[in-house]
């Protein structure tokens, strides 16, 4: 079988606050396989964060091991953990964390910016706003979007250098429940028609039922992680949604309720 | 990373915020436009006095007593009483000095010359009537000091153009008569206007036959009875006989006055070259202080600069944090602060040369008090402050950018 994803092995992460110790990770173990929807839930302060930043190359461990496609990222150089970022690795924030005074479009652009020898890098945008049926609002600035569209830009910007591998922090933790399965829609076809693996930390079962497997943190440590059958997300038809892609904000092979294509579905029992 | 990227990045940065953009760079653009302004005057200033120098002729040397000091000519020589008028009968040599032309000996004391009711201070040469033609100037009105004024030490004087118009001004001064240390001359001639102020300006100065003035005006001696000279003014024969000529004249009055072959001269010849280099190398050292002093405001502009990057950093700290997650390196976010802290200094540079140079054009030709100013722009200049802002921008944009790159991208997604 192929080589998971990411494997987590005993996985802590200490931080020093005056002269106590606080344990966020406390021996987190996981391995999740390509093409899995994975819902990461627990209570505040459980290390739900804590956990994402590392699996996101941007904090390492201050012990045991992550392999990240088999390879051992605490002993990478700051650069070459960049250069991971920026390839295998998207991101999707609860606060959009877009640039204000930047277009929607070069705010997607941006993720394409420190990757070299890439041309028509504002097509590729073009095309990544598109996805999330935004093309409309591409010359707009994140003031002028509601929640929703911000996020919706977001998610283009993770998913525009086309990565293996998409990260979401409470994705939906700022918005109404509508705008909340709209985007829940879009993040589950990023999984089902591409085949990316998706890893989305979350409060809202709802948001969480929309997975097809749910690790529980606690104190650090995993204490429950099992497989469900993902609800499919049907997006909302209203208001909120675009003119022009009134009946999804996806591309039209969404409406189909989430064919897999070209991917294979992973096998839960396989692990 | 593409280098026009970085550029392309750090424009829209800079382009977002052009209010404080623009405030940012006013210390720069004030700094480059007073180096280039003030180089401009120097510069100026400096081939006026060269175009001056120039104009008496490339082809003469001159002859002053007194020993030369290290590096040449001292605004002090002269003031020895050396050199006498039988030196510069013996350098009017064909047979020792073949590539000498012409010998024009020269006294000079300043004396008060009246006119009816005016009067006016005037630096009187006793010359010879190979002076004019020595030294090239033409007369504007009136006839020359010849060889019979000398002879029979007339009281007759020519008077510069400056002279001329402050004791007669509108008044044709020809026969007139004038008074100097007392006593009755009569006006001949009127040299032509030769224009700019200071510096031994021929305009300021009159013209008496060399021994009247011995005899009639402040005459000395040597204390063998010699009639002492200030200046013997030697022509070549051409530029290229130049230093010949110098040898000759060096060879002559070396045997005249007894020097042995270890000992200094106790005279100085020099040529308009020499006196072209000294002058340019004070005024360049001038110049050079101006734009010290410019330059401090350039430093204040860096200053500037530093503190508008460094609270760049600090309002931009969550766009750092998206950059960091989306690929980018320490190296490039220092690279995009750098180059926009660069940029944004060079942007200055290049509006202060603008200013700096309209302000040398505005200048240029007008008088202020009794001084015409000449600017000259050059485009070295220009280059050499685009070149200083931008490397003030790229050293006080190093330690932000610096701040930037070292920012843990964690603490700065989490910035609200
Ligand atoms: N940079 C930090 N410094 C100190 N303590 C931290 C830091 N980041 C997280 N923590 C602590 O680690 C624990 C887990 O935090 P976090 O991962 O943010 O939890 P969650 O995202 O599940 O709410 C909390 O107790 C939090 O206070
Ligand atoms: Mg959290």
């Amino acid at each position: 079988m192929s080589t998971p994803v990411i494997e987590l092995q005993e996985l802590r992460r200490e931080f020093r606050m005056g002269d106590e110790i606080v344990h966020a990770l406390d021996g987190a173990s996981m391995t999740i396989e390509e093409g899995e929807m994975v819902a990461i839930v627990g209570r505040s302060g459980s290390g739900k964060s804590t956990l994402m930043n590392i699996l996101g190359c941007l904090d390492t461990p201050t012990g045991g091991r992550y392999l990240l496609n088999g390879e051992d990222i605490t002993e990478l150089s700051d650069d070459r953990l960049s250069e991971i970022r920026g390839q295998y690795l998207g991101f999707v924030f609860q606060n959009y964390n877009l640039l204000p005074r930047v277009s929607a479009l070069g705010n997607v652009e941006l993720a394409l910016h420190y990757r070299s020898r890439r041309k028509n890098k504002r097509a590729l945008a073009m095309e990544a706003l598109d996805r999330v049926g935004l093309a409309h609002r591409a010359n707009h600035r994140p003031p002028e979007l509601s929640g929703g569209e911000q996020q919706r830009v977001g998610i283009a910007r993770a998913l525009v250098s086309d990565p293996r591998l998409i990260l979401a922090d409470e994705p939906t933790g700022n918005l109404d429940s509508r705008s909340s399965e709209l985007i829940m829609a879009t993040i589950q076809s990023l999984n089902r028609e591409d085949g990316r693996t998706m890893v989305i930390v979350t409060h809202d079962h709802e948001v969480a039922s929309a997975a097809n497997r749910i690790i529980s943190l606690e104190d650090g440590r995993v204490v429950d992680d099992r497989r469900i059958e993902a609800r499919t997300v049907v997006s909302p038809v209203g208001p909120h949604s675009a003119p022009g892609v009134a009946t999804s904000p996806l591309s039209p092979k969404a409406v189909d309720g989430g064919a897999v294509r070209g991917v294979t579905t992973p096998d839960p029992q396989g692990l | 990373m593409n280098p026009l990227l970085i550029l392309n990045t750090a424009l829209s940065s800079i382009g977002t915020n052009k209010l404080r953009a623009g405030l940012t760079l006013l210390g720069i653009v004030i700094g480059v436009a007073a180096v280039v302004s003030l180089m401009a005057i120097g510069r100026g200033a400096q081939e006026t006095v060269t175009s001056r120098i120039t104009a008496l002729g490339t082809n003469l040397l001159f002859v002053r007593p007194g020993a030369a000091t290290e590096g040449g000519f001292v605004f002090g020589q002269g003031t020895a009483q050396t050199l006498t008028l039988k030196d510069a009968l013996a350098i009017d040599d064909r047979v020792f000095a073949p590539d000498v032309v012409a010998v024009a000996p020269e006294t000079s004391t300043g004396l008060q010359i009246v006119a009816g009711s005016q009067n006016t201070f005037a630096t009187t040469l006793g010359v010879t009537s190979a002076w004019l033609g020595v030294r090239n100037i033409e007369l504007s009105a009136g006839r020359p000091i010849t060889p019979a004024d000398v002879a029979n030490e007339l009281q007759v004087v020519v008077l510069g153009w400056n002279v001329a118009e402050r004791l007669f001004e509108s008044e044709n001064p020809i026969g007139q008569a004038v008074r100097l240390d007392g006593r009755r001359f009569m006006v001949i001639g009127v040299m032509e206007r030769r224009g700019g102020t200071g510096f031994g300006n021929i305009d300021d100065q009159i013209l008496v036959p060399l021994t009247t003035a011995h005899f009639r005006l402040n005459g000395s001696r040597t204390p063998q009875g010699d009639i002492t000279v200030n200046t013997i003014n030697v022509q070549a024969a051409g530029t290229d006989s130049l230093d010949a000529a110098r040898a000759q004249v060096e060879n002559l009055l070396r045997l005249r006055h007894r020097i042995d072959l270890n000992d200094d001269d106790d005279f100085t010849v020099t040529n308009q070259q020499d006196t072209i280099d000294t002058l340019e190398s004070t005024t360049d050292t001038f110049v050079v202080f101006l734009a010290a002093v410019a330059g401090i405001s350039l430093v204040v502009g860096g200053i500037g600069i530093m503190n508008i990057m460094l609270v760049s950093v600090t309002e931009r700290t969550r766009e750092i944090g998206v950059r960091r997650a989306v690929g980018a390196k320490r190296r490039d976010i220092l690279m995009q602060f750098v180059t926009e802290a660069t940029l944004l200094s060079a942007a200055g540079g290049l509006v202060g040369i603008a200013l700096g140079s309209a302000v040398a054009r505005a200048i240029d030709g007008r008088t202020f008090g009794s001084e015409t100013f000449q600017t000259v722009l050059n485009a070295d200049v220009a280059i050499y402050a685009l070149a200083v802002s931008a490397a003030i921008g790229l050293f006080f944009g190093i330690y932000p950018a610096a701040r930037a790159a070292r920012l843990d991208p964690i603490e700065a997604l989490r910035q609200v």
